[in-house]
Formats: structure tokens, sequence, C-alpha cells
């Protein structure tokens, strides 16, 4: 999967937007008891984003009531949008040692210093090296660079496109226009702070 | 002759994402969600374009159902846009739930099965686009130190991809040094993993992305990523690559320098495993 992999930005903007997985092996022992640690030790950091498991499989949580949907189940996906939150649960996983596989999508040199802190050094580390092809039929850069924001490619053009527009036109306030975008997004990937910095700016740009 | 009869009743039969023309009162709601670009408005009713619609289903999760009386909201409409007015419902709405998820038959079925993360992939029996690759590495070993993992998402961003266009880049690729990963659900597809080549009654499909998997010795990662490029500029979509590798001891990235000297620039961001999964067996010890 390489859902989280492809997000684009600046280095600065890029300190706003870390993913957290856990991918656990499923004949673990006491593998739901794990992952209800781990969502915990997220939910303590205040995520922006979640996602959530049933019998039905993963859901979206609503960003604006994490604590309390997430906080019934366990998630396996969480979204910060700082780089103190990320340090915070590394080093509480790192002292829970779940024994399962923890990811992090976001700046690699931000997450190695994280690492480091707590006595750890990376095991993998996985690059994007860009978009290929008929990069001719892409929209405008800042719209696919929220598109990015949700792996599966579930945040459509047309969408950012109509949002921008609702925001700019002050139908709609970049927070607003951030948690529209949110919803179609199923694994709780999506960055709400980054998408909302992204339409200020669009907002602001003439 | 026969069977293109047959295939071609099968194409009849099989349902696609539905708009209700009875209820749908044209908002145009649904058009926004399309992750395709492909619903539009004609006559005061939303049309899908069925070859390009990936059967994702985002439409119809997304606009909700309001459960409007249909002849009520278009008689509304009609009398607004007479005062030169115009109502519009909330731009996650469909006001009369005229979005109907379809049952799909093989192979449509694959367009669901690619690009509704919600979705089972009949071949593996499990969801996603791809495998676990460097998120477990930790427990699997599946990159060795002297190996790269390279995964190619076509279609991505936002373009969507036929199997048309994937099969010219998995021939290309089934010619080089590379292990093509077997849990793959693309991988299921093939009919000749040595030629590459897909089942051909798939190749009309269209997904709104897929990947491929491959596993290397980092020493063949040039030619690998040189012929990505160069079959890349032949396709009508565009792909989004990554690549992989186990960390050195020192946390360092062995492929960053690899790439570079090949002439491609890797992002300043990805994605890191921590190290802190145990084997199962390890596990179960403690």
């Amino acid at each position: 999967m390489t859902n989280t992999l492809h997000r684009k930005g600046s280095a600065e903007s890029l300190k706003h937007d870390f993913v957290i997985f856990a991918s656990p092996s499923w004949q673990v022992p006491d593998v739901f008891v794990k992952l209800g640690r781990f969502s915990r030790i997220c939910l303590k950091h205040s995520p922006v984003n979640m996602n959530y498991v049933d019998r039905d499989g993963t859901h979206p949580a609503d960003p604006r009531r994490l604590q309390e949907v997430v906080g019934e189940t366990f998630g396996m996906t969480a979204t910060f949008d700082n780089t103190e939150a990320l340090a915070g649960v590394i080093k509480a996983l790192k002292e829970a040692d779940l024994g399962i596989s923890i990811n992090v999508s976001g700046l690699l040199e931000e997450v190695k210093k994280c690492c480091n802190i707590v006595g750890m050094e990376r095991h993998s580390a996985e690059q994007s090296l860009g978009i290929f092809g008929k990069t001719e039929l892409l929209p405008q850069w800042p719209v696919v660079k929220i598109n990015s924001l949700c792996g599966h490619g579930l945040v459509s053009f047309n969408l950012i496109n109509r949002v921008i527009d609702e925001v700019k036109t002050e139908r709609m306030t970049p927070e607003e226009g951030a948690y529209k975008l949110t919803k179609p997004c199923q694994c709780g990937a999506f960055n709400p702070t980054r998408a909302k910095q992204l339409l200020e700016q669009l907002r602001l740009k003439r | 002759m026969l069977s293109l009869e047959h295939a071609q009743e099968v194409k009849d039969r099989s349902e696609k994402m539905k708009i209700d023309e009875k209820k749908c009162v044209g908002c145009g709601n649904c058009a926004s969600y399309c992750t395709m670009g492909v619903i539009r408005v004609e006559n005061g009713i939303s049309v899908v374009n069925e070859d390009e619609c990936v059967e994702c289903n985002t439409c119809y999760r997304c606009c909700e159902s309001e459960k409007l009386n249909t002849g009520m909201v278009r008689f509304l409409r009609r009398l607004l846009r007479r005062i030169r007015l115009r109502y519009d419902a909330r731009m996650d709405l469909c006001p009369t739930g005229a979005l109907a998820p379809p049952e799909l038959e093989w192979p449509r079925t694959l367009r669901r099965d690619f690009s509704d993360p919600a979705a089972t992939h009949e071949s593996t029996g499990g969801g996603g686009r791809g495998t676990e690759e460097i998120k477990t590495n930790d427990v699997t070993g599946r990159i060795g130190p002297d190996e790269a993992g390279v995964v190619i998402d076509m279609g991505r961003p936002g373009t969507g991809v036929f199997f048309s266009d994937i099969e010219k880049m998995t021939m290309a690729l089934a010619a080089l040094d590379v292990n093509i990963e077997e849990k793959n659900p693309l991988t299921a597809l093939m009919t000749n993993r040595t030629l590459g080549r897909l089942n051909p009654d798939v190749l009309q499909e269209k997904v709104l992305s897929a990947i491929i998997e491959l596993q290397m010795k980092r020493s063949e990662l040039p030619k690998v990523l040189e012929t990505v490029d160069r079959v890349a500029k032949e396709l009508d979509t565009v792909l989004s690559v990554g690549v992989s590798s186990r960390c050195k001891t020192d946390g360092g990235i062995p492929h960053e320098q690899v790439c570079l000297d090949a002439g491609f620039q890797p992002s300043i961001n990805g994605k890191t495993n921590l190290g802190l999964g145990r084997r199962v067996e390890e596990a179960q010890q403690i």
C-alpha cells in the first residue's frame, strides 16, 4: 500500500502532516487489546483525523468527534499536525512495546530525529519519486496537493475546485471547506489542518 | 464468435453506477464527488459516462439521501428559476436519494475492487490495492539489506487507468530481473507472469488506481526506473512511483544515492517503519 507515500508540499508545510499507522499480524496474541492501546496513545496526543474499526471493517471518523467515536472502538491510522505530538506518540509506543509494526508517513528527517531521541533507529524507509507520465492531464498544483492528502485518491479534483470556489466567494470558511474535503477519505489519513492551510493560501491568491 | 456474443450479453446484463432518472433533480452534487469527473448534468438529469466510471461508490457514499419528494423538489426548482433564484442542496446531499450502488458482474467488478477501499478483492480475499510492502518489513524481512522495493501506483493522482495501459507497464517490467509481488491483486490477474500479460477479458476495464509491486537487487534499480520512465511516456495516464529499502545500521537510506545517480529525486517525506514489530512466534513466547 502506498496510500500515504505521495503527499506533496514544502518542508515547512509538511511539518504539519504526519500519519501514524499500525500494521499488525492478526495472529499476534491479544491483537485487539494492543490496537486498543495504540488507539488510546494516539488519542491522548490530539490527532486531527483517525479511522475506526468495527465488525464491518474500517471507517472514517468525524475529525471533530474523534475521542467520542474512536474511543468506543479502536483505530489503526491517526493523523497529526505537529512534531511534538509525533514525538510523544513515538515515545509512548516504544514504552508500550506492543510488538506490532508501526509506520509513520511524514518528513523523514523529523521522524528519524524522534526515533533517535528515544534511542531507536528506523528499520525501513520508502520515498516517492514523484509523478510520471502524462502530467498535462493534471489540474493546477495546489489541487494535486490537496488530492494527495487522501491516499486512495477519493477526494476528487472537481470537489476540491468547488470547495476552493466556495471559500474564495465566502460561502464557506477554509475550516468548513477542509472538513467537507475530509468526508470522502475512508482511512483517516486526510489532514484537515493542512487542507485548511492550503485553502487559506488559495483564498488569498489573486 | 460465440464467446464475443456471450461477452456482449454479460456486458449488457451487468449494471453500472446507477442514478435513478425518475428521482434525480439534476442538482449536480454527485458530479463534484466523482473521482473521475465523469458525471454531468444533461437535460436536468445527472448522467454517468459508464466507460470511464470506476465504480468507487464515492458519490453514493458521500451524498447522503435527504429523502425529499422528487415532484416537490422539481416544482420548487422550476419555480425559483422563473424568478431567477436558485436552490442548492448542501453539497454532500442527494435531495431525493437518486443514487444507488449497482450489482456488478465480472469483469466490471474489478473496477469496484480496485477503486473502492471498502471492497474486497475476489482474487485475494483482501482489501486495498497492494500488500503490506515495507509496512511489516520489520517482521517479514521482505526487503533485504541489498534489495529494493518499487511500487508503481498506476493512474494516480486522480486520473485513473485502463488495464490495457497497466499491461504495457507489466510487460516491460517482466522482462527485467525483478520479482513481481505474488500477493498483489494485480498479479492475480496475470495469465503469464513471465511475460507480464494480463487476462485479456480485463483490459477494457478502468480503475481509480492499481499498484505494481516489485522487489529486486538494489543494483537493478536504475534499469527499472529508466524503464518505468520510458513506458510512462507512452501511456494515456499518470503514475506515482515509490522506492523502499531496509535502512543501514545508522538509519541511512541505501536507495537514496542510487536514485539520485540515476537522475531521480527522492522526496523529503516518506514512510518510515519504526522497527517495533515482532514476529508472531516471538510475540507468542512473551
